[in-house]
């Protein structure tokens, strides 16, 4: 039986995702069939190329963007490298008129964007983080005291994948065109993109970047919206496949399966999103109907993305809680890696000012319509029989019968 | 013009008095082990040296000092090239080496050295070496000797055969592997216990490393570290019988019975008692560990005492006097640094203590093991042990 489908239970859907049958199908298809390079001249190569055409309308589609609008990366990692990369870049070819270039993100950003303005604040650029708050929300009071015209970019997660922490779109627009109108916006929108209505932060934002496994796609592919008229520069050179702003010959399987499970996920968006709220209600409801109030805290904020649910079981350390429900075949995210010879508390937990009781065993549950409200209940079942038998092994933090 | 061959000079093998042949010729096998893949090959000892000849034209040398560079025994290893001992081909052949290696990088300034085995050839060392350079000399431009700080040193060695290389490659040094016995060495995946196994081993000792698992406190990923951790000291010492040993009811019934300020000196002496079966039953006649004194609660001298009580067999510590950069260091250097550092919980990250009892007496450490019923724990960790063979290079 394929993993996923009834013998597992799969709670990590932000991870990953387990990919459509359809797309499967599709990819190896394509894979098989049309092996073309798109560039080629001959009417083979056409086929690849009409095959990426045809993606390419589908995830302009799922943005509300136009196909020209739409550029294949390998990842939302390389999307969002060459979001800000390219914006410097672009910058210092002069095609963009910022003197003292500001970059302004926050603290609690994926490592694809955090790292990547950890580098260039190391070259000396000016880059600001605003701060969050306990359930990670942006602090836009701080974002709009600190930003000045000399903003180039701004970086933002629309959706926190560690928490599922929603930013607020509208508001960061307006304190950009009140205080940076040249700056551009840059959403990383990897979390939401499928699963939420994505029009307020289309409306304003320059740059968007998404991801193919995060919505049941083959892995190896994402995508940047850009905006058009929006000044970026390519960071790679090639052979000027993706309208030279991504060169290199494309991922056509990759790319093909990511259009058609974006079309099902549109298709299905509603469905999908009842499905995964359905869950993870039940989820919480039995799990406190299983385990006393006290044994674990909700990190998550309440009108989070229902698919993201942070929480943590105070005393017990997250990756000792991840591989007891391995055993059991329910798979989770440790939110923390951490051991006590090094500690690696997650820089969003931290950012989030979370106490280190609740940092270290902080645990996140993301679901996906292909779970169901049964396995929520038999998850929260287990988890609520597993946690006292966990001991800490410290003294003093014995829980349960031990 | 000669034929290209290995020179491997061997350590202090060659101090040894009636039992050397031994020795020499178990570093003979490994040797041969060690090239087993890479074509035909003659090894042949004389005197101070192995030779290697290759029977095959495609024979990778470099490759191969490659291997030889990690086989314990060897201290230093040369390709050279192998030529009649007559003056003229000797010239010919040093210009030769001199010309290749200029062509790829700038040299200055040479100097010869010579050792001459055979006597009987009517040229002393010095006046060899005089000829050589003065030939050279007169064959190439822009070049001085300089005997002090020589860019480049080429070697030659007079004997029944003449040897002429340039480059001396350092290997491990130490004693071949299987001369020495065998040890149990506890590898927990950190930094230390690697780098212990890595100097008892380079004694010429086999190694059977044991792991303490905790699984579902540690992670599969944190099994597979020992097994790489393993791979690595293998490709240095031959196979490894890796014995990954069930941990975790012995961790919870001793954090059950025992107060948490002792856990990790109670966990360390259950560990000890296992290690102590386990080599016993593998006629291992010592343990190895990573302890250095003072590094953390479990290494001041008061607990290696308590602890090294629960073992019968010597217990070796070939780190007590070292610093964790020093540790560092030889970790890098042997390779096993950047697996070690991973982040996976281990063992005995989880159950440990705030504070754990820096000073424990063997009184109070022995009453408190009492309490928690470890023997029958100890049976069945032992019977369910898993064996993994780790292969070596």
């Amino acid at each position: 039986m394929r993993k996923g489908a009834g013998n597992i239970i799969y709670f990590d859907n932000s991870a990953t995702t387990r990919p459509f049958d359809e797309v499967l199908e599709y990819t190896n298809r394509i894979s098989a069939d049309i092996y073309g390079n798109p560039s080629s001249l001959h009417s083979f190569g056409l086929e690849a190329e009409l095959a990426i055409k045809k993606a390419r309308h589908s995830i302009a589609s799922a943005l509300g963007a136009s196909p020209e609008e739409i550029f294949f990366t390998s990842g939302a990692t390389e999307a969002n490298n060459l979001a800000v990369k390219g914006c410097l870049a672009a910058i210092s070819k002069g095609r963009s008129a910022f003197i003292r270039p500001e970059f302004v993100t926050t603290t609690a950003e994926h490592p694809s964007v955090y790292e990547v303005y950890e580098e260039l604040s190391a070259e000396g650029y000016a880059v600001k983080h605003v701060g969050v708050d306990g359930k990670a929300v942006a602090d836009l009071d701080m974002l709009e005291k600190s930003i000045t015209s000399s903003a180039a970019m701004i970086s933002i997660m629309l959706v926190n994948n560690e928490t599922g922490t929603i930013q607020d779109a509208k508001t960061i627009s307006e304190i950009r065109e009140r205080k940076c109108p040249d700056a551009l916006l840059h959403y990383d929108v990897v979390q939401g993109f499928c699963k939420m209505d994505l029009t307020a932060a289309k409306k304003c934002a320059d740059i968007m970047t998404v991801s193919s496994h995060k919505i049941h796609g083959p892995k190896g592919t994402g995508a940047i919206f850009i905006r058009k008229g929006t000044k970026l520069s390519p960071v790679m050179k090639g052979g000027g496949q993706e309208g030279a702003m991504r060169p290199g010959t494309e991922n056509v399987p990759g790319i093909c399966g990511f259009g058609l499970a974006a079309d099902i996920c549109v298709t299905g968006q509603d469905n999908h999103n009842n499905i995964i709220r359905g869950v993870r209600e039940a989820f919480i409801k039995s799990l406190r109907e299983n385990t006393a109030e006290s044994e674990f805290v909700i990190n998550s904020p309440d009108n989070g993305a229902p698919h993201i649910l942070n929480l943590s079981f105070p005393g017990i350390k997250a990756e000792v809680l991840v591989h007891h429900l391995e055993r059991e075949g329910i798979y989770i995210s440790a939110g923390s890696a951490c051991s006590s010879k090094n500690k690696r508390i997650s820089r969003v937990m931290r950012a989030m000012g979370l106490s280190q009781d609740i940092a270290e065993s902080a645990v996140r549950f993301s679901f996906s319509s292909f779970n169901t409200i049964s396995e929520a209940n038999i998850a929260a079942e287990i988890i609520s029989r597993i946690i006292p038998s966990i001991s800490t092994g410290q003294a003093g933090r014995r829980r349960g019968n031990l | 013009m000669g034929e290209k061959v290995i020179l491997a000079r061997c350590g202090e093998i060659m101090l040894k008095g009636l039992n050397r042949p031994v020795f020499e010729n178990r570093l003979l096998r490994n040797i041969r082990h060690a090239l087993s893949g890479l074509g035909k090959v003659s090894v042949y000892k004389s005197q101070s040296r192995m030779y290697i000849e290759p029977e095959d034209s495609t024979f990778n040398f470099d490759k191969a000092a490659e291997k030889l560079s990690v086989v314990f025994g060897i201290v230093s290893i040369s390709i050279a090239e192998k030529i009649d001992t007559d003056i003229d081909i000797i010239r010919k052949t040093a210009l030769e080496q001199f010309r290749n290696i200029h062509d790829l990088k700038t040299v200055n300034t040479f100097k010869i050295e010579t050792k001459r085995g055979k006597k009987s050839f009517p040229l002393k060392s010095t006046e060899i070496s005089a000829d050589i350079g003065a030939y050279i000399l007169e064959n190439t431009e822009g070049i001085s000797v300089n005997v002090h700080n020589p860019d480049i040193t080429i070697y030659i060695e007079v004997r029944e055969s003449t040897f002429v290389y340039s480059g001396i490659i350092r290997g491990c040094g130490g004693m071949p592997t299987g001369t020495g016995g065998k040890v149990i060495l506890l590898l927990s995946g950190g930094i230390d216990s690697p780098v212990a196994g890595w100097m008892t081993a380079r004694r010429g000792v086999v190694l059977e490393a044991v792991h303490f698992y905790s699984y579902p406190y540690t992670s599969e990923r944190s099994k597979q570290k020992v097994i790489t951790l393993a791979e690595i000291l293998a490709a240095y010492c031959g196979n490894i019988k890796l014995h990954v040993v069930p941990f975790t009811e012995i961790q919870l019934e001793l954090s059950r019975s025992c107060p948490g300020d002792y856990l990790t000196i109670l966990m360390r002496r259950a560990m000890y008692k296992i290690a102590d079966r386990i080599a016993a039953g593998c006629g291992a006649l010592a343990v190895v560990t990573g302890e250095s004194i003072g590094q953390v609660a479990s290494q001041t001298l008061q607990a290696i005492s308590v602890t090294d009580e629960a073992c019968t067999m010597p217990v070796f510590r070939p780190l007590i006097g070292m610093d964790k950069n020093d540790v560092v260091d030889a970790a890098r250097k042997i390779g096993t640094y950047d697996t070690s550092i991973m982040p996976y919980e281990d063992c005995c990250t989880v159950f440990v203590a705030k504070h754990p009892r820096t000073r424990p007496t063997l009184t109070r450490t022995v009453a408190h093991e009492e309490k928690a019923s470890l023997d029958r724990l100890i049976e069945e960790a032992v019977a369910e042990t898993e064996i993994i063979n780790v292969k070596g290079g």
